[in-house]
């Protein structure tokens, strides 16, 4: 089937204006999915690392939200370990008025102002709730580990 | 090579209509009336090295001593103050302001002297200078009865209206006060340049004018020849290649980039660039003889020398600007009297600014372009196609039916843009006729395209995607 037009818009638009910060390149046999990075905003326990994502548009997007999960290990409350994201946007809130930059300018933002109430790592949500600073020194530490660029 | 021959240089090599190079700023002039105060200073022991020597002095405790306090040997002002104006960024529509700045000032130099004995306090001055103050704050005393009779500390007294003889000023220190220096050169210098600074605002009136007029004319051709097509045989229509050459313009961004970071501001040596692409653009997608109408090409080559018009102003400006903060540069280096800090801020955003490319850029996105609807500002923001044909919910939201009809099957109920529950309610009568028939008069090229590809998809729908496949399609 042919690419939407919607689709090619975007992926002109991710090209020619990136989002600072934030890449995204669909594969060349298969446009619908991407190799995505984004990098961990300044003044969080994610700042100076790349975190590699894998982002792909379903056959009825926009109509559903894209799926989009990390590759890059990461220490979060609403990140699990299969790297799925816990995001209104990407489920109930999803609206086809929104495009692949403003989803992961979302993701980015949940980096910066992590969220332990609304928990999809519960382990790890827990433990922000009870030693938030331990906390936020791990997810310093997997950054150091798992997110630097080579 | 020295700025002087450089400048009159580029003045020639600019190709400047005569009026122009007329109101240019006469370095030469100039420079020479910085050499009279340069000579009258010497004179009385005020040469630059030692006024430098003085105002390092100064500098040194000026971190514990407020501004124009009595402790500072020295002060160059102006009466009255001169204040930077804040840049005129945005309000780039507004006439620009009269040329305000030199308007009733009058520069003065002032010395610290004792006030009871009217010596200098300053040791570095020679025999010779001492004396000369001595002397000026012993004559000066005299007629200045406000001094005398108002001893004591309080704030600095500013009398805009003393005449050089009363120039003594009551300061901070009971012990100190302000001796003013006359001298006549500097107040000749500074009449001269704001002589030419009015002159040159004068002349970037005349040319706001004179393009803006050009941009009327041109406005008129234009929306004759993209008028859109009533019928076929009868009337053509370039509206589609006039679409195609502001869009490039639009995304040329030759005068003003979109990035603030800079302000926005390109150099003149960027502006050619951009300008050159632009038109090489233009010859590559052979737009002018796609344009049929005569109309037509007349208004483009108008259209592009205008552009050409609106940068040779620029590098006039530029030119003029850089002369301007030379000449105030060499006088602070002749004089030390430290006045280029203060002036270049306050001039070069109102006066030789790039406030008539903004005005002018403004004037042709409102006059022109807009004569001409993009595609961009009728997209169905689902599918990002040209919103055939419009549906408008009951939020005032307006989407193509095709993406309608999906969202009505998926029982979708809320607004893509606002999330109110309306997207089921919505029938035939949100059809908004009347941007229908807008969209269907200026982009039938558009409608044709988005409402085969309607057909398409409601074909897929019912029979499935083989039924419009390629292979199929040969049938
Ligand atoms: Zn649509
Ligand atoms: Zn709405």
């Amino acid at each position: 089937m042919a690419l939407p037009k919607r689709i090619v818009k975007e992926t002109e638009r991710l090209m020619a204006e990136p989002v600072p910060g934030i890449s995204a390149v669909p594969h060349e046999d298969n446009l619908r999915y991407f190799d995505v990075t984004v990098e961990g905003p300044s003044q969080s326990p994610y700042e100076g690392g790349i975190f590699k994502l894998e982002l792909f548009l379903p056959d009825d997007y926009p109509m559903t939200p894209p799926k989009i999960r990390f590759l890059t290990k990461i220490y979060h409350p609403n990140i699990d370990k299969l790297g799925r994201i816990c995001l209104d946007v990407l489920k109930s809130n999803w609206s086809p008025a929104l495009q692949i930059r403003t989803i992961l300018l979302s993701i980015q933002a949940l980096l910066g102002a992590p969220n332990p109430d609304d928990p999809l790592a519960n382990d790890v949500a827990q433990h922000w709730k009870e030693n938030q600073n331990a906390a936020i020194q791990t997810a310093r530490e997997w950054t150091q580990q798992y997110a630097k660029p080579q | 090579m020295k700025f002087g021959k450089e400048y009159q240089d580029a003045l020639i090599k600019g190709e400047f209509p005569a009026q122009w190079v007329h109101s240019a700023i006469s370095y030469g002039q100039l420079k020479k009336c910085i050499k009279k105060v340069r000579e009258e200073l010497q004179e009385i022991g005020l040469d630059a090295d030692t006024l430098a020597h003085l105002l390092r002095a100064c500098s040194i405790d000026e971190a514990q001593v407020a501004p124009h306090s009595a402790e500072q040997s020295f002060q160059y002002r102006f009466s009255p103050e001169i204040h930077a104006k804040t840049t005129p960024r945005q309000d780039s529509s507004e006439e620009s302001d009269s040329p305000e700045i030199f308007q009733g000032f009058r520069p003065k130099l002032l010395f610290a002297v004792d006030e009871e004995s009217g010596e200098p306090v300053d040791a570095y001055l020679s025999p010779d200078t001492k004396e000369y103050l001595h002397q000026l704050a012993v004559s000066q005393r005299l007629t200045d009865i406000r001094i005398t009779e108002l001893p004591g500390p309080s704030i600095p007294v500013e009398d805009g209206h003393a005449s050089p003889q009363n120039g003594a000023e009551q300061t901070a220190s009971p012990q100190i006060r302000m001796v003013e220096v006359p001298l006549s050169s500097d107040g000749i210098f500074f009449k001269r340049l704001r002589a030419e600074l009015s002159g040159l605002e004068r002349l970037q009136m005349e040319e706001k004018e004179r393009l803006s007029a050009d941009i009327r004319t041109m406005g008129k051709t234009l929306s004759k020849s993209t008028e859109p097509a009533r019928t076929l045989s009868t009337h053509k229509s370039d509206l589609s290649v006039w679409r195609e050459i502001f869009l490039l313009y639009m995304e040329s961004e030759i005068f003003f980039s979109s990035h603030e970071l800079d302000h926005g501001f390109r150099s003149p040596k960027q502006v050619q660039d951009k300008l050159e692409s632009f038109s090489a653009e233009l010859k590559r997608r052979d737009i002018e003889s796609r344009l049929k109408r005569k109309d037509s090409k007349i208004a483009l080559n108008q259209f592009l020398a205008l552009n050409l018009d609106l940068f040779k102003n620029l590098r006039f400006q530029d030119i003029e600007y850089k002369a301007m903060r030379k000449i105030l540069k060499k006088f602070d280096k002749r004089t030390a009297l430290g006045i280029s800090s203060k002036l270049i801020p306050s001039i070069s955003p109102s006066v030789l600014s790039q406030g008539l490319a903004r005005t002018i850029c403004t004037e042709v996105s409102n006059e022109l372009v807009t004569l001409v609807p993009q595609v961009s500002d009728y997209l169905c923001p689902v599918c990002m196609s040209l919103a055939w044909r419009p549906v408008r919910l009951s939020c005032h939201h307006v989407f193509c039916i095709r993406c309608l009809i999906v969202m009505q099957r998926n029982h979708d109920d809320h607004c893509p843009m606002c999330r109110e529950p309306v997207v089921m309610q919505a029938d035939s009568d949100n059809i908004d006729e009347t941007m229908a028939k807008f969209l269907k008069k200026y982009f039938p090229e558009e409608v044709k395209a988005k409402h085969e590809d309607n057909v398409r998809q409601a074909g897929i729908d019912e029979y499935g995607e083989e039924f419009y496949s390629d292979k199929c399609a040969i049938m």
